[in-house]
């Protein structure tokens, strides 16, 4: 009896052990590849590619002077247009921390680009929304 | 859906009234308290700050430089089960570079823990 009772506390804490870290890989591996998409359209300066990532009703939070708060994939596609033309390239996501439920996964990370020979960097939130096709799609994004 | 959207409304702008009263009181043990301890602080500073002891030493410094009147004006919240996530535009007022009286502003974005009580603690918080 004692044997089949450790047996099965060892079942179940294998079970724990195997269940929570590949739910969060698999919450890790999702965002990471919407980073990769992301950042393939950004770095074809594709600003209508990278415009689709995001919902009808997203809202954008950019560190320029005067914080503008873009909303929807139109003012959003104007906004990386911007970018692109100021010349800046090489956009890359490093996840640092994924937090996710049924519809929602949300990741922080450290941001880098180019601005013609310097590079530039910061922080970032991207908080995406589960799409019915299983694709993720932005629904805030703010970065410093 | 909208009594939902609404309730969640209400539950963010009550988190922050609570924290701009904890703010404007200087108290930054009180602050500190709306984090998780597993939350991430990123300030625009660049630097990635953890629990809340590393956020009460943050705000600790921005009330010794004298910041005051801080006020979050809720843009936007959503989320369902335990997440709740929230834009706002942020203000207060400190000092310039030179010293003179200034306003600081900006946006923010808060990333909530709904907990079963309804609170909500802060898992992840940026702002620039």
């Amino acid at each position: 009896m004692r044997r089949f009772v450790l047996l099965v506390a060892a079942v179940l804490l294998m079970n724990i052990h195997l269940s929570t870290p590949s739910f969060a890989a698999s919450m890790q591996d999702q965002i990471k590849a919407a980073y990769d998409a992301f950042n393939t359209a950004f770095n074809k300066r594709d600003a209508k590619a990278v415009s689709g990532f995001y919902t009808d009703d997203a809202i954008l939070l950019g560190p320029g002077p005067d914080h503008t708060v873009f909303k929807g994939p139109a003012e959003i596609e104007k906004f990386f247009a911007g970018l692109f033309d100021a010349g800046i390239t090489n956009h890359n996501l490093d996840l640092i921390r994924a937090i996710g439920n049924d519809n929602f996964l949300v990741g922080a990370d450290k941001w880098t680009a180019k601005s013609k020979d310097s590079a530039i960097g910061g922080n970032a939130v991207h908080v995406f929304e589960k799409q019915s096709d299983g694709s993720l799609k932005l629904k805030l994004h703010t970065f410093n | 859906m909208v009594s939902g959207a609404s309730q969640i409304k209400d539950q963010v702008e009550n988190a922050y009234a609570a924290w701009d009263a904890a703010f404007n009181k200087k108290d930054s043990n009180a602050v500190a308290a709306f984090y998780t301890d597993d939350a991430y602080f990123l300030p625009p500073s660049h630097n990635v700050l953890q629990g809340p002891k590393e956020v009460a030493e943050f705000f600790s410094g921005l009330f010794d430089a004298g910041v005051t009147d801080h006020k979050l004006e809720l843009i936007e919240a959503q989320g369902n089960g335990n997440i709740v996530f929230a834009a706002a535009k942020w203000s207060a007022s400190g000092k310039s570079a030179q010293g003179q009286p200034a306003t600081h502003s900006g946006v923010a974005t808060h990333v909530f823990e709904n907990k079963p009580d309804g609170k909500l603690k802060l898992k992840l918080h940026t702002f620039n």
